[in-house]
């Protein structure tokens, strides 16, 4: 008990200090994301839309395709860290104060998707977008030259 | 008096320490659905106009694969932060009312994912 008073005490010093931090992570999350291992509960050709919403819930979005219903669940992760580098500057020149911030993140929003076939079965399932990862970003700038623009059509 | 007062400000100093740089904001979008209107929704009996006097108008109808769907939806918002900390939670409830062609019910999908939603301020973990 006796070693723990130090720790809080030097915790609570460096809450104090974070107090008015020039940093900031932020995050938003819209729905609890759905990973491969969940999506192999549905089996094609045996589940049904009755399996797909007790594991799911109700989708997002419902829609009709000329194989069948299109459930759709949706999620998003958003990342964002930003830092006035700057700050520190007011206590050494307390009537001069500029801001210098930079910072960035990512925003991956993600959908889940099983199509139905006509008696009610699941066909097929997929993912819209799943390698890529949402992350703070401290650096702000790309480290490679900018690219030509380029574009394609067939 | 004076001493009551002496004895509770460790407490109070605590309070503020512990509270200050701390922000908790909820937010919320549609009327929260209830279980029995519902569950008072029959499958193969009740009709468009049934749902409607239930339910209202619904926020969307979808025209899938010759079916009409009447789509209700709800949102939630939980932001908590705390110091430099922050995290903002979204969650959505949906309920579709499946017609047959002939406008009655033949579906009821309904999932409700905010009774779970929490305030979160640490947005490191997964």
């Amino acid at each position: 008990m006796k070693s723990s008073i130090p720790h809080l005490v030097v915790g609570v010093v460096i809450f104090i200090g974070l107090v008015g931090c020039p940093a900031r992570w932020q995050r938003l999350t819209y729905n609890d994301p759905i990973g491969q291992q969940e999506a192999q509960i549905l089996v094609p050709g045996h589940s049904t839309i009755e399996d797909t919403v007790h594991h799911f819930g109700a989708p997002d979005a419902i829609e009709g395709t000329a194989e069948g219903l299109l459930l759709r669940y949706q999620f998003l992760d958003f990342k964002y860290f930003s830092a006035n580098y700057f700050w520190g500057l007011r206590f050494l020149v307390p009537f001069f104060s500029p801001d210098f911030s930079m910072g960035g993140g990512g925003i991956v929003p993600d959908e889940f998707q099983v199509i139905l076939s006509p008696d009610g079965l699941v066909k097929r399932w997929s993912f819209s977008r799943h390698e890529t990862v949402a992350d703070y970003k401290v650096w702000p700038f790309d480290p490679r030259p900018p690219e030509p623009e380029s574009s394609v059509a067939f | 008096m004076v001493r009551t007062i002496a004895k509770g400000m460790p407490l109070v100093i605590l309070t503020l320490i512990i509270t200050a740089g701390c922000a908790f904001f909820r937010g919320t979008y549609g009327d929260d659905f209830d279980d029995k209107t519902i569950g008072a929704i029959k499958k193969g009996i009740a009709t468009r106009e049934e749902v409607a006097a239930r339910l209202g108008a619904p926020d969307r109808i979808v025209e899938a694969n010759g079916r009409e769907i009447f789509h209700y939806y709800r949102y939630d918002v939980k932001v908590a932060a705390v110091v430099a900390f922050s995290r903002t939670n979204v969650m959505s409830d949906n309920l579709y009312i499946v017609f047959s062609h002939n406008g009655i019910v033949d579906d009821v999908i309904y999932g409700k994912r905010t009774g779970k939603l929490q305030f979160q301020w640490w947005p490191f973990d997964e």
